[in-house]
């Protein structure tokens, strides 16, 4: 099975970065996503995923994001919402979910949230960017 | 408006390249309010693209024949906030549903918009929306301050219909003194 990778672009909208490997089952995502089409592009994330899991039990998903748009943030529930599937199936599923300090974007709450939304146990990890 | 400075008035269709030119220029704007830098930019966003899908007055801009709303942004400096009006033509037909909506929003609290932010994020994707249908609440989330609609008829079909939100300015950090704020 191929990794997955798409690089981070500040065009017209801002993708995310996207390194999910197939070999570590390490799969991460960073910066910011504003997109005009969220769902296609989560829906690929969610394809891999689903594909992963037909040949391993073990995945650890790492956000790092600094910000993301509504559209965006429904679309990543969709990505939780599948992972919490596998969970509850027995696959040993790790979700990490970095939030900056100073945390302006208030992402430590969108988090929450997530949990809350999906009952999907999300380790919640602080860590320090500095300040522009 | 008197007394409020007008830093940011667009009036057109807004596409891709103008929600990013504006958005990133606001993201950066007063290097000494990140915390209030980051909201006008992810409020700026939301409706800019509220406009953007929504709006009944379109245009195809480009070569690739994508529809854009056309609607008006203004961003007021207005002394101890920034003050955000975005205004478009609706279907009348919609226009008592953005309006309960807004008075729906207008109700709750932090706790109580978060909420309901996830409720609506719960529901079944709606066909044929590309966003995920709680801009509204994120702006008053991120705004910390109420939603102000008016609505005027304009044709037998449209009305306009005008959104202002506020943002609190950042409060300096290095004074210990509390803000006297009246």
């Amino acid at each position: 099975m191929e990794d997955l990778k798409i690089t981070g672009q500040h065009g017209s909208f801002f993708t995310p970065n996207v390194h999910f490997s197939a070999s570590t089952g390490i799969c991460e995502i960073s910066g910011e996503s504003y997109l005009e089409e969220s769902f296609e592009f989560y829906d690929r994330l969610i394809r891999w995923v689903e594909e992963y899991f037909q040949q391993n039990d073990r995945i650890i998903v790492n956000f790092k994001l600094t910000y993301f748009n509504t559209s965006s943030s429904r679309a990543i529930l969709d990505l939780l919402k599948v992972l919490k599937k596998y969970k509850d199936e027995g696959k040993d599923v790790t979700v990490n979910w970095y939030y900056p300090d100073p945390d302006d974007d208030e992402m430590l709450m969108e988090a929450e949230d997530y949990i809350d939304e999906t009952g999907l146990d999300i380790n919640l990890i602080s860590y320090t960017i500095e300040k522009k | 408006m008197e007394g409020h400075k007008v830093f940011l008035y667009y009036k057109g269709p807004f596409d891709e390249i103008i929600l990013n030119k504006i958005g990133t220029y606001l993201r950066y704007k007063f290097p000494a309010s990140p915390r209030a830098c980051g909201k006008l930019f992810s409020i700026f966003i939301e409706l800019a693209q509220n406009i953007s899908y929504y709006s009944a007055e379109t245009e195809i801009y480009d070569d690739s024949e994508k529809r854009h709303g056309i609607g008006t942004i203004a961003i007021l400096d207005a002394g101890e906030k920034f003050k955000l009006i975005s205004g478009n033509l609706v279907e009348n037909d919609i226009v008592d549903d953005i309006v309960s909506k807004i008075e729906k929003i207008n109700q709750l609290d932090h706790e109580g918009l978060r909420q309901l932010k996830k409720e609506v994020r719960s529901s079944p994707r709606k066909e044929g929306h590309k966003g995920g249908n709680i801009g509204l609440i994120q702006i008053a989330i991120k705004s910390e301050n109420p939603l102000e609609v008016e609505t005027k008829p304009y044709d037998a079909q449209h009305s306009f219909i005008t959104l202002t939100t506020y943002i609190n300015k950042d409060i300096e950090e290095t004074s210990e003194t509390t803000s006297s704020h009246a």
